[in-house]
């Protein structure tokens, strides 16, 4: 341990940095990604690729899939209704093999084909939280210890930080790389600060009831339901076995309308369905505001009758909704929502510079020392920072590949194009280990050319090419997805083109 | 100089194993004792309905817990370190629980 605070944070910076970096990148990466989920999912999902809904729609065209649900003793039956962002109507029941999701057409009540797909909204965005790892809730935990770890990061980064102001104007790309990453690294920490900070802190917030479950435990005599069923009003019934019937879908939507002024509604939940104790549960969308309010009604399911409903929260968990609503980012506003893209990314730059400083200060002292820590961490960062990148664009361009109902060992179309995900990522380790000198430039090219595969792949599988994208409102989403990749494809070919350049300088140099 | 780098280097380490542990797992174990005993006290000492103090003193919960995990690297004396998260780590988990059986009139 050093000696003094200031040396001591400094420590604490380098080795959580160095440690924790790698894990801190991925759920960074993939929450920026998330920011765009339902729209990634359009992209890879063609079917729900729909102009949105002119009319308003009856929800009775649900009930011939509430009948499936209901007949297969489903615990609950799961709508969400189209938004802004997304046109299609998402159902979610399950049945013995497992969950069923499936996509419906407001226009036509249409169910669409299976996208065999876990898109944006399945993986990318759960990766973000839990990283898939359900055994003992581990993925959460290891997301809430890399979420404290940011934000000790965040303290100890300003405290070591001589220069927090004059920093937050300096940047020297003419200089040497090591000054250069610092330089990125200071920019990128100073001004995304106060939102990199708020993001991990709301995140974590969002899932305080599992992280610190001591609280309710000792309050509600460690009955996590009771607690719910206190601070959230939700009405959860018994299941009797006896057959029972369900009301008008519309009449009891039309009811939750009216209590709300006529606010929109953003999911209908049933559980029990098709029992005698069914209960219908109604959202309300709120999109004009930042909290994530969780206002509901709730319904006798056989006979339509209203149970309860809740408008409006108490004080202490209204703080906690807003902090949650400003982290979910489920509020139409696309400025916004652009800006914590580009934080987020901002963020991922900051982390990455951070291992490229730590590499470039000691590589020298290393390799005079025959320490073995350079090469090892370089292949952590290589495989953390690009091969993440390569293993997300090539979940996009397997996705286009596969076609529809494919399976090999096995395995499910969305289950492989996991699987390319998960095998993609590791080879890029692989290779970063085997290949310390050029794993850098090859991983930028491998992602240029993945990158524009993945776009070109989506116009011959789909037809929806950049500029028809453009000019339809309904592909916008497609066409914004379009133009990221490729502009990440171009990214990634400069900084390739650069490599090169300065590995045969180098190579000049020791000749 | 490999050999005394190894051995300097496994001295160093103990300290900073149980520096680790102490930060991390201490200071969660405190957070999370100090949370229940808020939780249990709030209600009873104001007007807060319980299920609303719950949700506060978990939500401080997190900061507290950062500013343990930075004390925890900072504190040149691991000793004391130690000694004052063990000693807020019984007494608050221990009131949490002696106010659970209170409650109950155990």
């Amino acid at each position: 341990m050093e000696q003094g605070f200031r040396a001591s944070m400094n420590w604490l910076h380098t080795w959580s940095g160095v440690v924790l970096g790698g894990l801190l990148f991925a759920i960074f990466w993939m929450g920026t990604l998330a920011v765009f989920d339902r729209e990634i999912d359009r992209w890879m999902a063609p079917m729900i690729r729909l102009p949105a809904a002119e009319k308003t729609f009856s929800l009775e065209m649900l009930r011939p899939l509430y009948e499936v649900a209901a007949a297969a003793k489903s615990p609950t039956f799961s709508v969400g209704l189209p938004t802004d962002r997304d046109a299609a109507i998402r159902v979610l029941w399950r049945e013995q093999s497992g969950p069923v999701h499936r996509f419906v057409d407001p226009g036509t009540g249409a169910v669409l084909p299976d996208p065999g797909t876990l898109g944006g909204t399945r993986f990318i965005f759960p990766f973000h939280y839990m990283l898939h790892i359900r055994i003992q809730n581990i993925g959460y935990w290891l997301v809430g210890l890399a979420g404290m770890a940011m934000m000790a990061l965040c303290v100890s980064g300003v405290i070591i930080h001589r220069k927090i102001f004059t920093d937050f104007f300096t940047f020297r790309p003419d200089r040497k790389p090591r000054r250069l990453t610092l330089d990125l690294h200071n920019v990128t920490g100073v001004l995304g600060l106060p939102f990199h900070f708020l993001i991990t802190l709301s995140g974590l917030v969002i899932f305080w009831a599992t992280y610190f479950p001591s609280s309710w435990q000792v309050t509600y005599n460690g009955d996590r339901q009771a607690f719910f069923t206190d601070a959230y009003g939700n009405v959860i019934p018994k299941r009797t076995g006896e057959p029972g019937g369900m009301a008008s879908f519309d009449a009891m939507a039309a009811e939750a309308r009216r209590l709300w002024d006529g606010s929109a509604l953003r999911y209908v939940f049933v559980r029990n369905p098709g029992d005698a104790k069914s209960v219908m549960q109604i959202g309300r969308l709120d999109e004009g505001i930042v909290s994530s309010t969780y206002d509901a009604a709730y319904f006798d399911g056989p006979t339509g009758a209203l149970i309860s409903y809740r408008a409006g929260t108490a004080p202490v968990m209204s703080a906690q909704r807003f902090l949650s609503g400003f982290h979910f980012i489920q509020f139409r506003h696309w400025s916004l929502r652009w800006i914590y893209f580009g934080l987020g990314l901002a963020g991922c730059v900051l982390i990455a510079t951070g291992y490229l400083f730590w590499l470039e200060s000691r590589r020298k002292k290393h390799a005079q020392l025959g320490l073995r820590g350079v090469r090892i961490v370089e292949g952590l960062t290589i495989g953390s920072v690009t091969g993440m990148l390569i293993a997300t664009v090539g979940f996009f361009v397997v996705n286009r590949l596969l076609p529809l109902g494919a399976s090999a060992l096995g395995q499910d179309r969305a289950a492989l194009e996991v699987w390319t995900f998960y095998l993609v990522w590791l080879a890029s380790f692989g290779h970063a280990w085997a290949r310390p000198q050029r794993a850098w430039m090859e991983q930028c090219w491998t992602l240029a050319a993945m990158a524009s595969a993945a776009v070109l792949l989506n116009w011959i599988t789909t037809g929806d090419h950049l500029l028809r994208g453009l000019s339809y409102r309904h592909l916008w989403p497609v066409a914004g997805m379009d133009i990221l990749l490729l502009v990440g494809a171009a990214i990634a070919a400069v900084a390739a083109l650069r490599l090169s350049r300065l590995s045969r300088i180098a190579q000049v140099r020791n000749a | 100089m490999q050999r005394t780098l190894q051995r300097v280097g496994a001295r160093k380490a103990i300290p900073i194993i149980v520096r680790l542990v102490a930060a991390i797992g201490g200071g969660y174990a405190v957070s999370a004792g100090l949370a229940a005993l808020a939780a249990r006290v709030l209600p009873v000492t104001t007007a807060m309905p319980a299920r609303e103090a719950v949700v506060l003193v978990s939500m401080l919960a997190f900061l507290v817990y950062l500013g343990l995990l930075i004390w925890g690297f900072a504190e040149p004396s691991l000793a004391r370190l130690c000694l004052i998260l063990a000693a807020v780590g019984i007494v608050s988990w221990g009131g949490a629980f002696g106010l659970v059986r209170l409650a109950s009139g155990g």
